[in-house]
């Protein structure tokens, strides 16, 4: 059978197949009762097989996929794509696997996005109970005129909030760094004055750049890889820069550390990781960053995500590339929904 | 508010089967004067081309003033507006100046030049960048410092926003590398944008904004200005070369015969004005010629090609015989033949010395064993293109040992090489000195060619003007710090 049906084909053989049927019927009715009578109904008869195959493997498949592509184009039914068998040319056929590549994508943001959910909505099963127990140790630790453990336990009641309670996908990014902050000042009390934050930011840009939305939950892993695989294993002062760069279309962060680094190894399997849409790393390494990597590709699309630089010894960066504001992404919902339809 | 110029994201390529960019992640910022520190070369023309022209890759994309120009899924194999400025000349020498600028380009689409037009302009934009030179005058007449400058006005006048600037501090002389800097830092704050692509570190925190390194075909590591880049990079460096340059360090009081290897008495030419040197057996002289006059004046009279000197050199026969070997820059390129073998090229100068020495087999062979511990298995190379850049200066330096000239002239030793044949060259040249063969370094910089030299010549538009011992090298800091690396 043909790989690709063309369209003119199947019209023209049908027209063909029809003008040679009533042909050969206007011949079996001439020779009627002459010697040419048997070989007409051979040719007839034969003629009608032909038909009938032409029906079975190209009218039949014509139709099929003309009618799957009718309810996509209704948006019945996005699915049915996967059944076209036979595609009209090898650029239809492109396009069918195109769809289906993203139309994966999309199905893995939603299952991500219910994971998360349930996630979230597993771990409000009693939020509050968390933060009343925070509350009542804050305020015994008052009362006993402890303040820094009443601090502590004001901080990380904060950071619960943030991280359980708050449901949004983008956060702005002056929500992001006073969480990151909170997280700051609960690990202060592990690493003492020995670990420092530096937030920067060019002046004339920063009141838009804490406007601007970011998925939540992007900065506080690589902050804590930062210090936890960074800055935990070296000797002396450890220094968590974040520089925000504004440019037209674009805000890249960079968390810069000034920790051990890592080794030619590592850094090579990181950016392995997150070449892969689909988080299954055994050996554990780099899954917070090729995880926030990913939720920045299937929310922003492939020209956004991560870099990471290192050198064992002087530390770590990770760039951040992510679209300059909250209208963008509605933006972009807004064609990714018209495109559906 | 920045606008981003480039930005390369996990560029995977390969070359004949090998990686030569693995996860390359680069972005620029207009107006900003990027330095790419490479500490090895292996891979860095390819990213050059990759920017210049959008050719297939293996992974990754690229953006050019913020649009997506290439994808490894889709490359248009389109140009960029980028202009690449390096050692080789993109000006056409038979034409002038003014048709090199204004004609000679993309989008000059006239049938009739207005050649007055353009000569005024020309002249306009000379005198702008302070270049004394006749618009009607030839590009083959300009400097090389005029030569890179025309380039830059070139670039600027075919609207080119990037301009990639490789290895040109090694054609310059430390002063017209000051005024090239300057002129940059000029550029930029006019929005021009810089990739400035070095090996030493020196140069590029002079006049950099952020400074990058690179290596194993990817960026390890991103400084900026702001971060005090001075120090974050000496500690990349103390992994690399800087212990192993301060361990080459020699005696101070290291003493040396007395009776010299080679004088030059009172030497006077075009350029070089009553100029007087000895060198001494395994003494390492270093001669910075601030202002690059008589770099190539003094090689040439020690090759034996320039004869036309006042003055005296002692003894007079040993110039164009083998006791005296002239190591030229690049020497990789101009010394070994490629197409022989590794054992061939190692006893080439070796057959100036010995008469008809590529008839004595046991010789050859007694070189074998000789070497062989330390040369291994590099001595059975049939040829020498699979070889590795370490190798092929190590060929040329083993080249000397063997024959054991009384004096080696080094023109401009490091420069074109990365940062570990850096450390290998002057370990070499150490090895050489300790052998009792004398070494002048030809140099316009000073950076790590100080950490080898028993004396430091300074020599200013052709005449000597200063003279340091190992004890006294502290004194070159206070009289020109830009010159004096830490």
């Amino acid at each position: 059978m043909k790989k690709f049906l063309s369209v003119r084909f199947v019209y023209f053989g049908a027209a063909i197949g029809c003008l040679a049927s009533v042909l050969s019927l206007i011949g079996l009715l001439a020779a009627w009762r002459t010697k040419w009578f048997v070989p007409f109904a051979i040719v007839l008869a034969l003629l009608f097989c032909a038909l009938l195959l032409a029906c079975f493997f190209l009218w039949k498949p014509y139709c099929e996929t003309t009618r799957i592509i009718k309810i996509f184009a209704a948006s019945l039914s996005t699915k049915e794509i996967d059944r076209i068998q036979v595609h009209y040319n090898p650029q239809m056929k492109l396009l069918g696997e195109h769809l289906k590549e993203s139309m994966k994508m999309s199905s893995a943001f939603e299952l991500s996005k219910r994971q998360a959910q349930y996630q979230a909505l597993q771990n409000q099963i009693n939020p509050h109970f968390l933060y009343n127990t925070l509350e009542s140790i804050r305020s015994e630790a008052l009362l006993a005129g402890l303040d820094s453990v009443a601090d502590m336990c004001e901080a990380l009641a904060c950071f619960f909030r943030y991280t359980i309670s708050n449901m949004k996908d983008l956060v702005a990014i002056e929500d992001e760094i006073q969480n990151i902050r909170n997280y700051f000042y609960i690990q202060q009390y592990r690493f003492g004055s020995r670990l420092k934050l530096v937030v920067d930011c060019d002046e004339e840009d920063r009141d838009v750049v804490v406007k601007c939305t970011i998925p939540k939950l992007t900065l506080q892993p690589i902050v804590e890889n930062a210090i936890i695989h960074g800055i935990e294993q070296k000797i002396g002062e450890g220094i968590v820069t974040i520089k925000f760069i504004l440019t037209e279309t674009r805000v890249i962060i960079e968390v810069m550390d000034n920790g051990v680094g890592m080794d030619e190894k590592t850094l090579e399997k990181i950016n392995e990781n997150m070449q892969d849409r689909i988080l299954n790393h055994k050996d554990g390494s780099g899954i917070a960053i090729a995880n926030v990597n990913n939720r920045i590709k299937l929310l922003f699309g492939e020209d956004y995500g991560i870099v990471v630089y290192s050198t064992v010894g002087v530390g770590t960066d990770v760039e951040i590339a992510l679209p300059r504001t909250m209208e963008r992404r509605k933006e972009f919902l807004r064609d990714e929904t018209e495109g559906a339809k | 508010m920045k606008k981003e110029i480039l930005r390369m994201e996990h560029i995977v390529c390969s070359e004949n089967g090998s990686p030569v960019l693995n996860h390359f992640s680069m972005q620029i910022f207009e107006g900003e004067i990027y330095g790419l520190l490479c500490l090895e070369q292996h891979g860095i023309t390819k990213m050059i081309e990759l920017i210049c022209r959008n050719q297939p890759i293996q992974y990754g994309q690229v953006f050019f003033e913020e649009k997506l120009v290439n994808h490894f899924e889709n490359n248009s194999r389109s140009k960029n507006r980028v202009t690449l400025i390096g050692n080789k000349s993109c000006l056409i020498d038979s034409l002038s100046l003014a048709d090199n600028l204004f004609v000679i380009r993309s989008g000059f689409r006239r049938h009739i030049i207005p050649e007055k037009a353009i000569r005024i302009q020309t002249r306009k934009l000379l005198n702008e960048f302070q270049i004394r030179v006749s618009p009607l005058s030839l590009a083959e007449e300009l400097t090389t410092y005029e030569r890179l400058v025309v380039e830059l006005l070139r670039a600027m006048i075919a609207g080119n926003r990037l301009i990639i600037l490789w290895q040109v501090s090694d054609l310059l002389s430390s002063e017209e590398l000051l005024r090239f800097h300057e002129l940059i830092r000029k550029l930029a704050q006019k929005g021009y944008t810089f990739l400035y692509i070095y090996n030493h570190h020196e140069v590029l925190r002079a006049v950099c904004d952020r400074i990058s390194v690179f290596e194993n075909g990817h960026i390890e590591k991103v400084f900026f200005e702001s971060d005090g880049i001075e120090e974050k990079i000496r500690d990349v460096f103390a992994r690399y070369s800087y212990d192993k340059l301060l361990q080459l360090k020699p005696d101070a009081q290291k003493s040396f015969p007395m009776s010299p290897v080679l004088e030059l008495k009172h030497i006077c030419t075009e350029n070089m004005k009553d100029f007087s040197l000895s060198v001494r057996p395994g003494e390492n002289v270093l001669i910075l010629d601030q202002s690059n006059t008589i770099l190539w004046e003094l090689s040439s009279i020690f090759s034996g090609i320039k004869r036309d000197y006042a003055g005296k050199i002692e003894p007079e026969n040993l110039i164009g015989s083998y006791h005296i070997a002239v190591i030229p820059r690049d020497p990789t390129s101009s010394l070994l033949f490629p197409d022989l073998s590794y054992l061939d090229n190692l006893c080439f100068p070796l057959s100036e010395k010995v008469p008809f020495f590529w008839q004595k087999q046991s010789l050859r062979k007694s070189i074998l064993k000789e070497f062989r511990p330390e040369l291994g298995d590099l001595l059975d190379q049939p040829q020498l293109y699979d070889l590795h850049s370490r190798d092929l200066y190590q060929l040329i330096y083993y080249r000397y040992l063997i024959v054991k000239p009384r004096l080696i002239i080094c023109m401009q030793p490091l420069s074109g090489v990365d940062m570990y044949i850096r450390t290998y060259i002057l370990e070499m040249i150490t090895k050489l000195c300790k052998e009792g063969i004398a070494v002048l370094t030809l140099n316009t910089e000073l950076y790590d060619t100080l950490y080898t030299a028993d004396r430091i010549i300074q020599v200013e538009n052709g005449r000597i003007i200063n003279e340091f011992l190992r004890d006294e090298f502290e004194k070159l800091r206070t009289i020109n710090k830009g010159l004096y690396p830490d």
